[in-house]
């Protein structure tokens, strides 16, 4: 009895039986799996003898079988790895798909049991990848290339993984970069791209492999690398909101409903817990800044060499095959690069004044580039021309109200980061189109006026200047060239109104000194608990505050108040202007600075008082989204199209686009009708007395009518009374 | 109100149960289908009338691709007509080609079902071996030559298969092979070493060198009975195996030859620098393979083209796991302990002189 249960014990028919055996006890089962082992070797040497043509299905079984309990048995298959991977190497145009599809799969999983390392697995994937002409491998590839660096950074960064692979594709890149065949980086870049989207790669050597893949010779290469620069960090941000948002808010307000309708159990209860814990979670890591969260064009090295390169290797050749499309790119990332980094690209500027006119294709493209490309260092000799030329081509009398107004737009964009650009009797002529018929010609002409009011009232003619900027003409000190703003704390001003407040509050409350006193306690106090309502309470007070002051202005003078705070070093004088009218009576306003850095040389600022300062200034944030300003302008952001292409206006249209227009607007959208109808509709049902009515044969209504003409005046002040009675009754 | 009675009665009416009678035939079904008649004949649409009847050549070329069929006796019903064909065909004009027909067959070794692997064995018998002495084979000695390696592949492949009845079969082609091709299927490192490890893992004895001891067989059968046939066939193969590799074959020579040799090679070792005889000799090397043989592991794989070669790697690699596995089948004692024996004897045998020469 004792032997049949050992012979049944033994007994191996199957290999999924056996593994399973295996992976219970490998020291038993050992002389079992050398058999399946010589059986592999065995049927890889009858491939290798014949390897087309080969029933592979067996095959297949038997590495799954080896890669599964490889583990278990490292001595045996310490050469197993490196089999596959020659096998996969040598062999993967002419191997079964299936077959091919299985290796993959099981160097994946060797490396996933940590039998081979990473650095093993990609090196042999990747040459792979590179050079097959397999649709579908090339994808299996790709997606394990990536899950694998995924899993390998899952809990931390594994650096030395990272660097090697970095390396890898650099070299690929960098192998390539000079011919216009060779698009092996285009995997390079794709698999960075990837990384570098999914926050797994985000530092400066990442950054250089793109960089060496958008000053390649291949036009796919270098599109997808400057299609990097342009809209990668985008796509980072847009995924990382995406993941976050829906799973907890949903559950969380999902969860709280349950446990209100439904009954209490530990389990929900449990669940509950957990969720909210999850989102507090998140909450701490939201205000955590990310230390390494910069942008790919921030991390680059050498950005003038980049741009430099990048427009004589693009642009300044007239001689190369780059489509209109992969130009336009180019130049976007090259005036970015230049906007952001204030950079010196001479060239540009006569490269784009070949393209400004109004008949060029997707001009407005070009006209973003241009605003794009200045920056405050910008000479205003090399801006002048553009300008110009804009102006004479698209801001005239015989152009339409389209044109007139991207024209006016740009030429705003473009003053607004160097206004020395613009010359007196240019800026006078283009502010006579604030009389337009057209309104995206009378906005986009205010705005210009509105910003010269800002910077340089002087140049305007005076009607058009308006009370404030008039006023503060006496004091402005006229614009130079390369002149830089005394730096500032921002934000500082709210500050010290806010503790002014404060002070007012607690000296109504108690005495003066006590006062002083708790405001020096508190700062460092309130640092460690960050006691919320307390503060949101004095934040509001400040916005009040600024509700008042804007309505002043806007009852004085209209534009200006659009004009305010339009840069940020703006903020300054605003600031200024707030402060003077909000304390006209008490003297203490003087125009100088060091106003304001008085807070910050007679104290040292807590961390509770930075604090405070990043709440006012959302506070004030929220007010000036709120109002009607000109959108911050800084030479680091991007400019939109649309805001160069102005407001949409729809023009005089046929019946028929009209029609579809309606057409467009009903769909989706119940008939109307009474509700009486769509519910009798729905179900089976007798005839109503409608219906009835409806159907009845004419000639039996005839008599009825006859009668209704016939009858008495007495008779007929019956009826209707009896019909009030009636509705009388059925209420 | 007329209109809607009238349509009531309607639909009244596919539910009214028909009245059955007695002595009446019960009323015929809506959908009631008459089968009453009678069809005369039966035509068919198209029948084919060829005359010439398929060529033998084309008939085996069918049957070798039938293979491959799913169905085992439609594997093992088209070995037995390869088969019929064959043996009645003279052996200087084959009505197919035999490095077609060979690569074909090989495969069926390693097949899952045992009526086929019994009438492929009786097929290499009887087609291979010469009945009698004044007859060759049907297929000759050469043809199976050329394709050694690959039969050899396959008969690895059987003897480390999962599945037991297969591992017991694979001996019976092993000793085919040895006995048709001879020192063939022992040269080389795939006829030597590669299948003195699958040996050693099909009788279970790779604990042996690791001292672990020897498990005894793998090959599980849960009839005792059947497991002692197969383990004394598989004894009766191994002795055979080693003795044709490392057994030397006592050629008498005689007085003439000697006399010969010394007149036609001045030197003694003039044989070491004489044109070798066999083909393939730097296989081993694998000039031209693209996997790297595991040509290191303990040399268990080198070069295995002479007798002296294949004793030596027995001596370094395998001798000790055969000895211990083969000792403790001894102690076993019984029709398998003096099977052992008899292969123990083999090895003392083989590896005795080259011991004395070394010391």
């Amino acid at each position: 009895m004792v032997k049949r249960k050992r012979t049944a014990l033994e007994k191996q028919t199957n290999l999924p039986s056996l593994q399973n055996q295996i992976r219970r006890d490998p020291p038993s089962y050992r002389d079992d799996f050398l058999i399946q082992f010589r059986h592999y070797e065995s049927q890889r040497d009858i491939f290798l003898a014949q390897p087309e043509g080969y029933d592979s299905e067996p095959f297949i079984e038997q590495l799954g079988f080896i890669t599964h309990v490889a583990d278990c048995y490292p001595d045996v298959t310490k050469r197993f790895p490196q089999d596959l991977a020659d096998l996969l190497l040598h062999h993967h145009n002419t191997l079964e798909p299936d077959l091919r599809e299985k290796l993959v799969q099981c160097l994946v999983q060797l490396r996933n049991k940590d039998v081979i390392p990473s650095t093993a697995l990609l090196q042999t994937l990747f040459p792979i990848l590179t050079t097959t002409n397999s649709k579908h491998l090339r994808s299996q590839l790709y997606h394990s290339i990536v899950s694998d660096i995924r899993n390998a950074n899952a809990k931390t960064k594994n650096h030395r993984l990272n660097k090697t692979v970095q390396g890898v594709l650099f070299s690929v890149v960098e192998a390539g970069k000079g011919s216009p065949d060779a698009i092996v980086g285009l995997w390079a870049v794709k698999v960075t791209r990837e990384l570098w989207r999914r926050n797994i790669w985000d530092d400066a050597r990442t950054v250089e492999i793109i960089k060496e893949a958008s000053l390649s010779a291949n036009a796919k290469v270098m599109s997808g690398g400057v299609r990097f620069f342009l809209g990668v960090d985008k796509e980072r941000e847009e995924m990382d909101e995406s993941s976050d948002d829906e799973d907890y808010n949903e559950s969380l307000s999902k969860l709280k409903h349950q446990a209100g309708v439904s009954g209490k159990t530990k389990k929900k209860q449990s669940q509950m817990e957990r969720a909210v814990d999850k989102l507090k979670k998140k909450e701490r890591n939201k205000h955590k800044a990310s230390p390494l969260n910069f942008s790919a064009l921030h991390l680059l090295h050498d950005p003038q060499g980049f741009a430099e390169n990048l427009y004589s290797m693009h642009l300044a050749k007239s001689n190369n095959k780059l489509s209109m499309e992969q130009r336009l790119l180019v130049l976007q990332l090259v005036s970015r690069l230049i906007g952001l980094h204030k950079l010196t690209v001479i060239g540009i500027y006569s490269y784009l004044l070949k393209y400004l006119t109004p008949r060029q294709r997707e001009v407005t493209r070009f006209l973003v580039a241009a605003a794009q490309a200045t920056h405050d260092q910008v000479p205003p000799d090399l801006l002048e021309p553009i300008i110009r030329k804009i102006a004479d081509e698209f801001v005239s009398e015989g152009v339409a109200g389209e044109v007139a107004t991207a024209g006016l737009n740009s030429i705003r964009e473009i003053c607004a980061r160097q206004p020395l650009a613009m010359d007196e009797s240019l800026l006078q002529d283009l502010t006579t189109y604030k009389g337009s018929k057209d309104k995206g010609v009378v906005m986009a002409a205010r705005s210009l006026i509105g910003l010269y009011r800002e910077v340089a009232p002087d140049m305007l003619k005076r009607k058009d200047r308006g009370k404030t900027a008039t006023m503060e003409m006496k004091t402005k000190e006229k614009l130079r060239f390369g002149e830089e703003a005394t730096g500032t704390i921002e934000g500082l001003d709210l500050l010290e109104k806010w503790y002014e407040e404060q002070k007012q509050k607690k000296i109504e409350e108690g005495g003066e000194e006590a006062a002083d006193k708790e405001e020096e306690d508190q700062g460092w106090e309130g640092w460690d608990v960050e006691s919320d309502s307390d503060d949101s309470g004095s934040w509001i007070g400040v916005s009040d505050d600024e509700k008042d002051i804007e309505i002043s202005d806007s009852e004085d003078e209209k534009p200006s108040a659009k004009a305010k705070k339009t840069k940020p070093q703006e903020n300054k004088e605003d600031g200024m202007d707030i402060d003077a009218e909000d304390q006209g009576g008490s003297a203490q306003s003087t125009n100088s600075p060091s106003n304001f850095l008085s807070l910050a040389t007679t104290r040292i600022l807590t961390p509770a008082d930075l604090a405070t300062i990043a709440k006012m200034r959302a506070a004030a944030d929220l007010q000036k989204a709120s109002s009607k300003t000109i959108t911050a302008l800084r030479n680091e952001d991007e400019v939109d199209e649309s805001l160069i292409e102005g407001p949409k206006t729809r023009g005089k249209s046929d019946k028929e686009a009209r029609l579809a227009a309606v057409q467009e607007g009903r769909e989706g959208r119940e008939k109307y009708s009474s509700k009486r109808g769509k519910t009798l509709a729905e179900k089976p049902h007798s005839t109503t007395n409608k219906e009835k009515a409806r159907k009845k044969n004419f000639l039996m209504t005839l008599g009825q009518a006859k009668k209704k003409q016939k009858r008495s005046l007495i008779e007929h002040r019956r009826i209707l009374k009896a019909h009030v009675e009636k509705q009388k009754k059925g209420k | 109100m007329g209109s809607s009675s009238k349509k009531k009665k309607e639909k009244q009416k596919d539910f009214v149960k028909p009245k059955l009678k007695v002595g009446k035939t019960k009323p015929k079904a809506d959908n009631h289908t008459s089968t009453s008649f009678r069809a005369k004949a039966i035509v068919v649409g198209h029948q084919s009338l060829n005359a010439a009847a398929p060529t033998v050549q084309s008939q085996l070329k069918h049957n070798l691709t039938l293979l491959n069929h799913h169905a085992y006796a439609t594997r093992r019903d088209s070995l037995a007509h390869i088969a019929s064909v064959l043996s009645s065909s003279s052996a200087s004009n084959p009505p197919i080609s035999y490095s077609v027909l060979l690569p074909a067959l090989a495969p069926l070794i390693v097949d899952s079902t045992a009526p086929v692997r019994t009438q492929l064995l009786t097929l290499l018998n009887n087609l291979t071996k010469s009945k009698d002495l004044r007859q060759d084979a049907i297929i000759p000695v050469e043809a199976i030559q050329m394709h050694t390696p690959r039969f050899l592949l396959y008969i690895h492949s059987a003897m480390t298969h999962i599945s037991a009845d297969i591992r017991a079969d694979s001996t019976n082609f092993l000793s085919w092979l040895l006995d048709v091709v001879g020192e063939e299927a022992v040269r080389g490192a795939k006829g030597w070493g590669k299948t003195l490890k699958c040996w050693i893992v099909l009788l279970g004895w790779e604990g042996a060198k690791s001292g672990k001891g020897v498990r005894g067989s793998t090959i599980e059968f849960s009839d005792p009975g059947k497991n002692k046939k197969a383990s004394l066939q598989h004894f009766g193969v191994l002795k055979q195996f080693l003795s044709t590799g490392i057994v030397e074959e006592e050629v008498q020579l005689s007085y003439f030859d000697i006399k010969n040799r010394s007149l036609l090679l001045p030197h003694q070792y003039s044989d070491a620098y004489m044109m070798p005889k066999t083909s393939n000799i730097y296989g081993h090397l694998n000039l031209f393979g693209i996997l790297t043989e595991n040509v290191n592991e303990e040399d268990a794989e080198g070069s295995a083209e002479d007798c002296d070669s294949r004793r030596r790697i027995i001596t370094n690699v395998f001798e000790s796991s055969l000895r211990t596995g083969l000792q403790a089948k001894l102690q076993e004692g019984g029709e398998v302990g003096r099977a052992a024996g008899a292969v123990l004897k083999v090895l003392d045998k083989a590896l005795k002189p080259d011991n004395n020469e070394m010391t």
